[in-house]
Formats: C-alpha cells, sequence, structure tokens
C-alpha cells in the first residue's frame, strides 16, 4: 500500500485500462518483487470477490439493491365479482386503463442460443428460442445465435447492436458478426453504417467499429462489398479481407480468429449449461433442505412447502417427488398423461402438456395466509380465454386458482363465497407478458400474495399488481398442475421443469434471486 | 423441516458418484475460485468463461479428485491453465505469460479468500449509501462503469474513480478487520 505508483497499475489493470507500456512495467514488477504479488493479491481481491459478497445469501435476506430500473407497470388491473345471475360460470370482469399493443406474430428469425449475455436493456431480455421480430437487438456482453427464417446463421458478439430488416437483411449498427449463408439464403444482405456487404453463399465476418468504418472477412464462397457513397461493388473471395476507413479501402487476408465462430459459441454454450444445471441442482437441494449438511445452516425459514424439481428418478416414474426435507407423502405428485421432455438446460428434464387430460395430481397445503407460486414453464401457445397453471379442486372462500390468458396476463383467481348459487373468483391479473414473442423460450412465472396484494413476476420483474379482499385462509388442497378440473379453463400447452409453492410472500428482490439462480 | 441430512431426495442422475460431488463442491467454492480469476482476468465475461471451462474439465476430471486434499487449490491450478489459454488469446494489453506464472505460483491458499470474503461482507455494510449503490451496479448486477454513467447520469470517469475510491475503504477496512481479528 506504500507503493502508490503499484497501486494505481493495479487499479489500471482491474479497470482493463493498462496501455502496452503499463502493462509492460507491471508485468515487470510482478515478475522481480515479491511484495509486489502480496500487494497484488492483497488489492485485487476485494474486485475478485466483490461479486460472490454482494450475492444474497440464499433466498429470504433482504438485499441491499437499489432496483431503480424497476418500472412500475401502470396499468394493473383488477377483476370485480359480478353479480349475474344469467352466469352460471362466474364471469371475472376486468377493466383496463390502458392496452398496450401486443406485437402480432411477425418473426423474421429465431434466437437460437445465449451464451452469458448482457442486453443493454433489462427489458430486451430475451432466451434461446425466442421468435424475433423486425428490431434491435443490443447485447453488452456475451454472444447469441441468430437463425434467420431465410436460413442464414449470425454469430452476435457484444457488445454489439444488430437491427433485425427481414428473414434476408440484417444491419450492424457497431459490433462484430459471424454469417453462414448456406446456398437457400443467398442473397442475405448486411448492412452497416459504411457499407453493405451481400452474401453470394458463404462465410464471412463483418465488424463496425464506428459509423465510418467496416472490416470485412471472407472464410468461404464469395461476397460483394459496396460503400455506402459508392456506386461500384467489389468481390471478395475466400481468404480476402477489407478494411474501409476513411473512405478508403485496405485489402488484406482474412481472419478467422477476429470472430466468434459457430462452433466456438456451441462449445461455450454448452460448458455455461453444464456450469448452470450443476449449480441449479445445488441450490436447489439446499432450497429443498435436502442438499449437502454443510450447506444448510445459510438457509432462512423459507416456508417451502411444494417444491417439484423435475429432476428425478427415471422417466418411467410417474410420481413426481415433492424434494422438501420431510414432506408428506400425500404432496408427491401424480402423472396423469405427459411426456417427459427437454427442460431449461440439457440433461434436464421437463414434464410436456399437450393433450386435454395431461395433468399432475397433487396435494397442496391447506389453510394458510400467505402463498407465493413458482414455475418456470415454456409455453407454446395460449389460444384458449384461460389456460391453467395451478387449479385446486374444493370451491370454497381462499381456494387458489392460478392461470394463464390469451393475451398473456397472468392471473390469481381466489374464491369468495357471497351465498350466490355458484362460488365467485376474484382475479387479479398482470400485464401481458406471456406475448408471442416469449413462446417457446422457458420462462419463470411467479405470483405472490400476501393476503392484501397480489402480486405478478415475470422472469423476476414486477409485472404487475392489484388489491384482493383478505379471506380468513389461503386453500389448495387438492389441485393439479398443468390443467383444471373446471371445464371452463383449458389446460397449459407446454412444459414445466420447476415448480414451487411456498405459504409465505416472497420479496420481490427474493423473487428475482430465485430468477437469476435459475435462469437457462 | 431440514432435519434429515439423508432424506432421499429428488435423486440426481447417478447421485453420490464423483461427478456429482465434485460438481457439488465446484459451486459452493465458486466464489473463490471467480476471485482468482478475476484478480488475474478482470474483465466479468471473460472471466466467466474461464470458470466455465474451468467447471467443465473440473467435472472430467472428478475421478483424480481426491477427498481430503483441498478443492480449491485443485480448481485453482486447472483455472490457472484455462487462463493461460485465454492471456494467448488476448488482444489488449494484459499481463505477461511471466507475472502471471510468478503470481499463480505465490496464490494465496483459500483461507485467504475466505477471511476476506466474511470481513468483505461486514465492511459493504458499512459504505455510503451511494458508494454502496455503485459497488452494487457494477460487481452485483456486472454493469460496465459506462452504463453505470448512463444510469445515474455521471460522467464515466467520474463512476471509475469512485469504485476506485470504494475499493480502497473497503480493502482498508477489511484489513483492519482482519488485524483487529487474525493477528
Amino acid at each position: 500500500m506504500k507503493d502508490t505508483e503499484l497501486s494505481r497499475l493495479i487499479d489500471a489493470h482491474l479497470d482493463g485500462r493498462l496501455s502496452a507500456s503499463e502493462a509492460e512495467a507491471l508485468s515487470q514488477l510482478l515478475v522481480r518483487d515479491a511484495d509486489a504479488r502480496r500487494q497484488f493479491w492483497e488489492q485485487t481481491a476485494v474486485h475478485g470477490l466483490l461479486p460472490e459478497a454482494t450475492q444474497l445469501e440464499w433466498l429470504g435476506k433482504a438485499a441491499p439493491e437499489p432496483e431503480r430500473n424497476v418500472v412500475r407497470v401502470a396499468w394493473w388491473r383488477w377483476a370485480v365479482p359480478l353479480a349475474a345471475a344469467a352466469a352460471l360460470v362466474l364471469l371475472a370482469v376486468v377493466w383496463r386503463a390502458s392496452q398496450p399493443n401486443v406485437p402480432a406474430s411477425t418473426g423474421v428469425a429465431l434466437l437460437s442460443r445465449v451464451v452469458g449475455a448482457q442486453w443493454a436493456d433489462a427489458a430486451d431480455e430475451r432466451a434461446a428460442g425466442a421468435v424475433l421480430s423486425p428490431g434491435t437487438l443490443r447485447l453488452n456482453s456475451g454472444a447469441v445465435m441468430v437463425e434467420f427464417y431465410s436460413g442464414a446463421r449470425v454469430v452476435l458478439e457484444g457488445p454489439a447492436e444488430l437491427e433485425l430488416v427481414s428473414a434476408k437483411e440484417a444491419f450492424l449498427r457497431a459490433g462484430k458478426l459471424s454469417a453462414h449463408v448456406p446456398p437457400p439464403a443467398r442473397g442475405f444482405t448486411v448492412g452497416s453504417p459504411a457499407a453493405r456487404v451481400v452474401d453470394l453463399g458463404t462465410e464471412f465476418g463483418l465488424a463496425v467499429t464506428d459509423a465510418a468504418t467496416a472490416e470485412v472477412h471472407v472464410f468461404n464462397g464469395k461476397v460483394e462489398v459496396l460503400a455506402a457513397n459508392a456506386a461500384k461493388t467489389q468481390s471478395l473471395n475466400a481468404g480476402d479481407s477489407t478494411r474501409l476507413a476513411g473512405g478508403a479501402w485496405t485489402r488484406g487476408t482474412s481472419d478467422r480468429a477476429k470472430f466468434l465462430g459457430e462452433a466456438e459459441l456451441f462449445q461455450r454454450s454448452a460448458a455455461q449449461s453444464e456450469l448452470r444445471l450443476a449449480a441449479w441442482r445445488v441450490t436447489s437441494r439446499a432450497w429443498s433442505g435436502s442438499g449437502l449438511a454443510d450447506d444448510r445452516p445459510r438457509l432462512p425459514e423459507l416456508s417451502l412447502r411444494l417444491h417439484y424439481p423435475f429432476d428425478a428418478g427415471s422417466p418411467v416414474e410417474r410420481v413426481l417427488t415433492n424434494a422438501v426435507a420431510g414432506a408428506p407423502l400425500e404432496s408427491h405428485g401424480s402423472i396423469v398423461g405427459g411426456a417427459w421432455g427437454e427442460g431449461r438446460w440439457p440433461g434436464k428434464r421437463a414434464l410436456e402438456f399437450r393433450g386435454a387430460g395431461d395433468r399432475v395430481r397433487f396435494t397442496g397445503p391447506e389453510s394458510f395466509a400467505q402463498v407465493t407460486f413458482l414455475a418456470w414453464v415454456c409455453v407454446e401457445a395460449l389460444p384458449q380465454p384461460l389456460h391453467a397453471l395451478v387449479s385446486a379442486d374444493a370451491e370454497r372462500t381462499g381456494a387458489l386458482r392460478w392461470e394463464l390468458t390469451r393475451d398473456g396476463r397472468l392471473r390469481l383467481n381466489v374464491g369468495r363465497d357471497l351465498g350466490r348459487r355458484r362460488l365467485d373468483w376474484e382475479a387479479v391479473n398482470s400485464a401481458p407478458f406471456v406475448t408471442s414473442e416469449r413462446l417457446g423460450q422457458w420462462l419463470l412465472l411467479a405470483t405472490t400474495f400476501d393476503g392484501h396484494v397480489i402480486r405478478h413476476f415475470g422472469n423476476g420483474r414486477f409485472i404487475g399488481e392489484g388489491p384482493s379482499f383478505t379471506p380468513p385462509a389461503l386453500h389448495l388442497g387438492a389441485a393439479e398442475l398443468g390443467n383444471s378440473p373446471n371445464p371452463s379453463i383449458r389446460p397449459l400447452i407446454g412444459s414445466v421443469d420447476e415448480f414451487a409453492v411456498l405459504t409465505r410472500a416472497l420479496s420481490a428482490e427474493e423473487v428475482r434471486e430465485f430468477y437469476e439462480r435459475g435462469k437457462p | 423441516m431440514m432435519t434429515d441430512a439423508d432424506n432421499p431426495t429428488d435423486g440426481t442422475p447417478a447421485g453420490g458418484d464423483a461427478t456429482m460431488r465434485v460438481q457439488q463442491l465446484f459451486v459452493r467454492h465458486q466464489g473463490i475460485v471467480k476471485a482468482f480469476i478475476l484478480s488475474l482476468q478482470p474483465g466479468f465475461a471473460d472471466a466467466d468463461d474461464v470458470l466455465q471451462e474451468t467447471f467443465l474439465v473440473v467435472t472430467r476430471r472428478a475421478a483424480d479428485f481426491r477427498e481430503g486434499t483441498n478443492f480449491v487449490a485443485w480448481a485453482c491450478s486447472i483455472a490457472r491453465l484455462k487462463l493461460f489459454e485465454a492471456r494467448r488469446k488476448a488482444t489488449s494489453p494484459a499481463l505477461s505469460e511471466a507475472a502471471l506464472n510468478a503470481l499463480c505460483d505465490d496464490t494465496p491458499d483459500d483461507s485467504f479468500f475466505q477471511a476476506r470474503l466474511g470481513a468483505l461482507r461486514e465492511c459493504l455494510q458499512t459504505l455510503a449509501p451511494r458508494a454502496k449503490e455503485l459497488v452494487w451496479l457494477r460487481y452485483h448486477s456486472e454493469l460496465a462503469s459506462q452504463e453505470i454513467a448512463d444510469r445515474l447520469a455521471w460522467k464515466e470517469p467520474a463512476v471509475r474513480v469512485a469504485l476506485s475510491k470504494a475499493r480502497v475503504f473497503l480493502r482498508e477496512c477489511v484489513q483492519g478487520r482482519l488485524a483487529k481479528g487474525g493477528a
């Protein structure tokens, strides 16, 4: 610490701002001097340990995180029970202050892989499987693979900004991409502020650093390059590169190492999945109170009553194990129909709900004051007005039904006996979340009810809330997952790979943490 | 609720084998292994790549790990190889291989990191609110200093200076605590 110059150099190293001569000076110092190395470890340890030190300790402790970027959804809505004598089935009338536009499904490409991606705007966060409509992908770091409907494939490496124009055209505003264009996609074009690249069936890389610079490398086949302010195109063949800067082209040879290729992306993606799956397994076991003994003392009281990790036994098994330590026998789920498919990661299983009969029967907790539902779900379609997530059999005050609406809203219904012929159900909807561009992706759906307010979360983010009456107690009891005994609520069409019920309303931070630890 | 250590659980594939055991150890000690990597490879994204590749090798070589030996030291020795591979691909100025070698040979053991992690958690609570927010944005949300600047309407250099000051404060606080408790 006495050596302020050394301290300054180490700080520059941590900020990634070493100049070549500083890197050289610091390196020599470290090789020469054992005291310098001691100071290096002392000083870098704070940087290295801070990601771990700022983690929440499992779930339960409030994070001091200033959630200043949470946008409170202004158009929450809630339903009022309608005394409609004619209505045999309850009708919940939902009023809305404003109706955000739900984009029509005008996809031009599919997001096929996502590796360590930090999106520039958290609201743009997309998972693998997402259908991409014309629009801009802004990536701060990490990499993604985009498969255009024309057949062209692009690996985009952050930081980058790519506009998807159509199935055959994209515009790279900044950053690097490598494109693989099979014969059916010939003519696939990538624009940039300085130049356009028209592909004639091949593999190439494009790098854009600013509005006047573009660098094109051809690995295979042939491309045509046209400067923005020029009329004449130039052709590049395999092995060629060209760099436009200050209005002039400089030819060279192509360098694959400058671009992230598909093979490398696949490798990274496989590594990431394996680590995330292993991390999830360990967290998940500790969470259920069934992990390694030395993991458990850190676990706060969670009121976790039901936890199906869908990670058990053999695929012919028809019992869904409730992983909560000491769980009563009747809380294990019984699978009716439903096929085993792939979950959030390769090697993780999920239960697919496809047919009208598919469901999991289980006995949930009874008589509790608060509740949290958490489910990792991949929704394929929402063709009907209501699709079931969880449905209690009982028609009584405080009974719970958790659903998705056709326009992708999460909805929690609480039964209320007002002495009419049929039980009334009061519902609170979220803003639309499972919209067309989120179909086919793994999503964390979560709803909490603290006895007064129902709150909904999509991928850990707040998506709406509304007040509710306070029933004397909440009930699940005999219930089903992915289907409903009520014929007006249609089955879920999609897969579930984790499901939990807690008899406590988790905080927004806790839901967020659950998402972070489980996201694919 | 969580009394029976050996309660049969959801059962992981081939539960209880060396691979699962080593993966559990890795996940549990991930924070320390990551600290080791981040010291030498300070960028979050690059460090995560190294961490993931290390995990893959650790998984493949699970049978080589001898129970009772130091897991963190073993994992760091594998991370070291991966760091060198990453170093060879580096495009911006970075520490020389000789410096990396010297540093790796002098890597403190995991009790060094454990002690500092504990103290650091306590010291974080004593940071001024503004500094705490910066540290959270940088290290929990893993935002770049430019993104933090955009979000707080600051200038980017101001963010870097403030973060550097926060790190100095934390380092001094950690050392104060260690001196009081440890010596």
